[in-house]
């Protein structure tokens, strides 16, 4: 782990889901292990980043009113946008296959296990720092 | 000497027929005048002469005979006249009356047999003068001088040689008195040459022992008594004679015979007699039985072949009534119909009713009564009887049929429609046409063309629909399709073609269910529990997060025993994530609708893998890897996985007292093979073939239960059918089971990307 935290390096994850508990742990995961995150459990908000993109985007396939796949086949489609690993989140471990078809890099089934996401994401953008 | 008068004879003739003959006293009467002379002097009896020959110039020598047999002294006369007139005399002679004395005539170119034919005609003349010599001496009346008894007599003669029956008579020694010409031509022999000689020379000794009994002294005169004999004449044919003797009550003691040949009667009566057999034979063994009934009901005649029809005898029925044999309640119909039938003479009716049977039983009679009341010979009402129970039982069975087929048509609660082996529609029940929505007019024949227009208008895709309904006619299967509607409602059709037992085509039937609201509801509930799935996966997400976070702060701080406790919070976390991906999957699998994600990965890494973890889970347990397949796969490693950690994890369940897991992998044929074995408490055999199945749970030796829902082994073995693979168990009670599932190296075609589309949009 890190030992010194610095804000500017350290590496910032978008967690957007529509749910606020799992945010809100997802959230002191990540900060646990030396991220830097942001939130979200609203859809929208997501289309209308224009700058401080994160370095990687936690996105839940179903988000109440937006769907996580076309929130990525956006993003992926926009030059800005289309460097950021997305892991997408479901519930259902059956949506593998579409997640990849629209765009994801990842895919976690929930509940998810702490190891297990840590690694996937180190995989992406490495540890923190 | 004989003596032969000649009339007008030719002086060469005379003398050469004086010269022929020494014994013939030839006298020639060449005039007119002394011939009739002559004929006084015969008629006088003051000379006596055996025979006559009329010369050739005589004038009328029809005449001349006529009047030479008028006066009857049996004189045989012989006519000669030239060669070109001999037939013309033949006829004269023939059809001329002459009262059956012998007249013949002579051509005088054959002057030489005509000494012959003269020694002849005397012999028969005097053949004639014994037998009415006989006839005196039998006090039968001889002609007299008066020519009316005379010419009786000559009548009497006459008739018995016309007679059709043989006419003889013979005395006490049998010796033969009298034979007429019948006589002769029955036992081929002349009258000249069976005058004197026994009768019984001409029957076998066992025949004349019956003549003899027949004519015996002791029995009553003139009282005919009968014979029949069977006599083989030269012909081979047998030839039957009836003799009938008569003991006549004169001096003589003579018997008259007559002989008939009944040859003909005979074959006659054996004809008839064949014919009726034949006949009685042919109503006797009929199905059908004949009864003469008189207009009062009483019965007058029953064919023998009442036995077959009703079990009666004809005697048991004779005299006796029709109305005790009736059924009581066709009484009044059977009572309408016969008086109906009484009312005109030759009418008919026909009618069916029930009879007692001999056995008790009622039978059902079809009957044709015909009034012959009026028909002579007959006089009475002609039944003819059938047994037809057989038939009404048939009858009744097939309205049984009708009457369940179309009770079940109507309750069934799906649409019914049978159509002939052309397209047609036979039969159907009002659910179909109301499922439809045809209208009664569009079910009336002949608008077949129109009504699958109709449907086919509903349907969502017309042509598909008409395309496969073409191929199901061709194929003669059952077969089962989802008709999807325009309006959103969803048919289920199940057909199956009509063929009988001997392979006719009877055509096709159809059966319609509206599944629209099953379908909906079962829409509602996989989504609800895909809902609540994720709904319930949602909780359990944070709190395994927040779990995890915790404990990593309490190791921070070196807390153990915090740390201790949220490990197996953690743990019992995912155990209830297990059960929730459980109940999501069953779901998904009743439907149909799990998505395999296959690909190739290495199926040895796989097992490590999940070996290593699952050994994590338990402290108690060795888990044993042994064997290596070195291929990889092409097949969804998680689902995979969760076989396989299924399996495994039902090992550690199940042996509670044992320590040791076995995983062996190896490869066969084409296929990869894995078996876990545990040493637990093993399946009963019984039950071996139900661990598969949906709910299945194992209990222990005392009873005790496992944890679970019983769905693990359901959603493996699914997995396992779905990737084309096997799934088995074998087991013992007490020492454990083993758990094998095989799965082919290579993709199959069209395996690879098997997505349901619905299962996206509820995740």
């Amino acid at each position: 782990m890190g030992t010194m935290k610095s804000l500017d390096k350290s590496k910032k994850i978008l967690v957007a889901d529509d749910d606020p508990a799992i945010v809100e742990s997802t959230m002191l995961i990540l900060e646990e292990f030396g991220y830097q995150v942001d939130t979200t459990v609203d859809g929208a908000t997501i289309y209308r980043i224009e700058k401080d993109f994160p370095d990687l985007l936690l996105l839940d396939i179903w988000m109440s009113g937006h769907d996580g796949r076309e929130i990525c086949k956006y993003l992926k489609k926009k030059e800005l946008t289309k460097h950021i690993p997305i892991i997408m989140i479901s519930a259902s471990s059956d949506i593998a296959q579409s997640a990849k078809e629209s765009g994801a890099d990842d895919f976690i089934a929930k509940p998810y296990d702490m190891d297990f996401l840590l690694d996937k994401i180190a995989k992406y953008i490495g540890t923190a720092n | 000497m004989r003596a032969i008068i000649g009339f007008q004879l030719d002086i060469s003739l005379e003398s050469s027929l004086k010269k022929a003959s020494n014994s013939l006293k030839i006298t020639n009467i060449d005039t007119e005048k002394k011939q009739q002379r002559i004929i006084t002097e015969i008629e006088k009896e003051s000379i006596r002469v055996d025979a006559v020959i009329i010369g050739s110039t005589v004038k009328d020598p029809i005449s001349m005979v006529q009047r030479l047999h008028f006066i009857d002294k049996n004189i045989s006369v012989i006519i000669l006249c030239p060669p070109d007139t001999y037939h013309q005399m033949l006829d004269a002679i023939q059809f001329a009356p002459f009262l059956g004395e012998e007249v013949s005539c002579h051509s005088i170119e054959n002057s030489g047999e005509l000494i012959i034919k003269i020694e002849n005609a005397v012999a028969n003349t005097h053949r004639r003068r014994k037998y009415k010599d006989a006839l005196a001496r039998m006090n039968v009346q001889i002609p007299g001088q008066n020519s009316l008894q005379l010419q009786t007599a000559r009548y009497v003669d006459r008739l018995l040689d016309s007679a059709p029956i043989g006419v003889i008579l013979i005395d006490n020694n049998y010796k033969i008195l009298a034979w007429n010409k019948k006589a002769e031509s029955l036992f081929d022999k002349t009258e000249r040459n069976a005058l004197g000689i026994s009768f019984l020379l001409f029957f076998s000794s066992k025949e004349q022992e019956q003549i003899k009994s027949s004519i015996a002294p002791k029995r009553s005169p003139n009282i005919p008594n009968k014979q029949t004999f069977q006599r083989e004449i030269q012909k081979k044919v047998p030839q039957f004679l009836e003799v009938t003797a008569t003991q006549l009550d004169n001096a003589q003691n003579s018997t008259l015979i007559i002989v008939e040949d009944i040859t003909e009667r005979k074959k006659a009566e054996e004809e008839t007699k064949r014919s009726e057999e034949r006949f009685r034979t042919l109503i006797e063994q009929s199905t059908d039985a004949i009864q003469l009934v008189s207009p009062e009901g009483t019965i007058l005649y029953t064919s023998e072949s009442i036995k077959n029809v009703l079990g009666y005898t004809s005697e048991e029925l004779q005299g006796l009534g029709v109305v005790p044999f009736m059924h009581p309640d066709d009484l009044a119909y059977f009572n309408e119909k016969f008086n109906e039938l009484l009312k005109i003479p030759g009418d008919q009716v026909t009618l069916q009713y029930r009879v007692k049977h001999k056995d008790g039983s009622w039978a059902w009679l079809e009957t044709t009564g015909v009034n012959h009341l009026q028909t002579p010979n007959i006089n009475a009402l002609v039944g003819t009887f059938r047994n037809i129970t057989e038939r009404k039982k048939h009858e009744e069975e097939l309205r049984y049929q009708k009457t369940l087929l179309e009770t079940q048509r109507e309750v069934a609660p799906e649409g019914v429609l049978v159509v002939s082996p052309d397209g047609k529609m036979v039969s159907y029940n009002t659910k179909f046409v109301n499922m439809w929505q045809f209208s009664n007019k569009l079910m009336m024949k002949g608008k077949d063309e129109q009504a699958l227009q109709e449907a086919t208008q509903q349907l969502k895709d017309p042509e598909l629909f008409i395309k496969r309904v073409q191929e199901i006619y061709k194929s003669h299967k059952p077969n089962f399709t989802e008709l999807r509607f325009k309006d959103g409602r969803v048919f289920d059709r199940y057909g199956a073609p009509l063929i009988g037992e001997d392979g006719t085509d009877y055509g096709y039937v159809w059966f319609f269910q509206d599944v629209t609201q099953r379908k909906r509801l079962e829409r509602q509930k996989d989504e609800f529990i895909s809902i609540a799935s994720h709904e319930l996966k949602t909780p359990v997400t944070s709190i395994k997060s927040f779990g995890q976070v915790l404990r990593l702060r309490f190791k921070k701080e070196s807390n153990e025993k915090a740390v201790e406790l949220l490990g197996k919070m953690d743990a019992q976390v995912d155990k209830l994530t297990n059960l929730i991906g459980d109940l999501l999957d069953v779901t998904k699998m009743d439907t149909g609708r799990v998505q395999y994600n296959n690909d190739y990965f290495d199926f040895d890494d796989l097992i490590s893998e999940l070996v290593e973890e699952m050994q994590r889970t338990t402290g108690k347990h060795s888990l044993l890897q042994k064997g290596k397949t070195n291929k990889k796969i092409y097949a969804d490693r998680e689902r995979i996985g969760q076989v396989l950690t299924n399996l495994i994890s039902n090992a550690i369940k199940y042996s509670p007292h044992t320590d040791k897991i076995i995983v062996q992998s190896a490869t066969e044929k084409g296929k990869v093979k894995v078996c876990v074995q545990d040493f637990g408490v093993g399946i009963p055999k019984e039950k071996l073939d139900k661990v598969f199945e949906r709910f299945f749970r194992i209990s222990g030796p005392g009873k005790e239960t496992f944890p679970g829902l019983g769905l693990g082994l359901y959603i493996s073995s699914e997995i396992i059918k779905r990737q084309s693979g096997r799934i088995w168990v074998e087991s013992a009670v007490g020492k454990g089971s083993v758990f094998c599932f095989t799965l082919p190296i290579k993709a199959k075609d069209g395996q690879r990307n098997n997505l349901v589309e619905e299962d996206i949009k509820h995740a």
